[in-house]
């Protein structure tokens, strides 16, 4: 596979990935703040299912398309901007695909028994946030290529 | 970081938002058309006007900034891509206009329904599941795709 092929998947995957963590922050974000309490589980279901139809693939397709990218732009010594980014991106998939999911939906059963608020809804709801600015720093990292 | 690097940090993170963005609004509109009632309709609808906000911002930082970056680095708006990715991006904005201002209208009605009863309708119904606006925003977005293809490709 051309080079140019792999940085299109992953550039694609990584716009995808990008759209469903905003997605998720944003229909968390009014759950938690705007949304009256029968409105609730609706909000936590569309997180949810985006979470897991979107952002949990998303951050597995950025992960294989780049690390095949990786592999076949820097065969020795790879840059530090690059390890970086995999750190986050390691950090990511664990924290924001496979917690977050988990959490979502935990939080999405609590709602739906009436229990809407607590830890669980208020940590679903920074944690999407966290993962927004986690891959902000990579996009930095990935585009800009800062020394190293 | 070199000011190449900067315009073009400025010109990635301006296209993923204005593609994301894109995305944002399409789950949601996704969302919205697979409910009944008009007040969670309304809600879901609702929460579309940050993500057009996103995209407006991210399609004018990435047009902007493109047409910097391709001035500094010397291939200039005279190629070929330029000219076809700027007429992409012109395209998508002229079909996506008229597919948000459906979206709002579907918004307002559904609206008007929640507060007059909040019974499942027809007209709803049909808003939400109409083929034009649908069919709009989903060539807006392959556009975009397409911006990209050439703006990897270079061709």
């Amino acid at each position: 596979m051309r080079s140019d092929w792999l940085l299109f998947a992953h550039v694609l995957s990584a716009m995808a990935l990008f759209g469903g963590v905003l997605a998720v922050a944003l229909v968390s974000l009014a759950a938690q703040r705007w949304a009256w309490p029968d409105q609730v589980p609706l909000l936590r279901a569309v997180a949810f299912r985006t979470n897991l139809l979107v952002v949990l693939p998303g951050f597995v397709a950025v992960h294989v398309f780049g690390d095949l990218l990786a592999n076949r732009e820097f065969e020795h010594d790879s840059p530090t901007w690059l390890d970086v980014g995999f750190a986050l991106t390691d950090a990511g998939l664990i924290v924001g695909g496979v917690v977050l999911t988990l959490l979502q939906f935990w939080v999405l059963r609590r709602t739906r028994s009436g229990r809407a608020g607590g830890w669980q809804a208020a940590l679903a709801t920074f944690l999407p946030a966290l993962v927004l600015a986690s891959l902000v720093t990579a996009i930095v990292l990935m585009a800009g290529k800062p020394a190293g | 970081m070199t000011k190449y690097d900067w315009l073009l940090l400025a010109h990635v993170l301006g296209a993923f938002l204005f593609v994301s963005g894109s995305l944002v609004a399409g789950i949601l509109a996704f969302a919205a058309a697979q409910r009944e009632r008009p007040s969670e309709v309304a809600l879901l609808l609702r929460l579309v006007r940050p993500a057009v906000a996103i995209v407006g911002i991210g399609s004018l930082v990435a047009l902007g900034m493109g047409i910097w970056l391709a001035e500094y680095v010397g291939y200039g708006l005279g190629q070929g891509w330029v000219v076809a990715a700027i007429a992409l991006w012109a395209a998508s904005g002229a079909l996506g206009g008229p597919a948000g201002r459906s979206m709002r209208e579907t918004r307002e009605l559904a609206e008007r329904l929640a507060q007059d009863g909040d019974r499942p309708s027809e007209e709803l119904r049909l808003a939400l599941r109409n083929p034009r606006p649908l069919a709009m925003n989903s060539v807006a977005f392959a556009l975009l795709i397409a911006i990209l293809v050439l703006m990897i490709w270079k061709p």
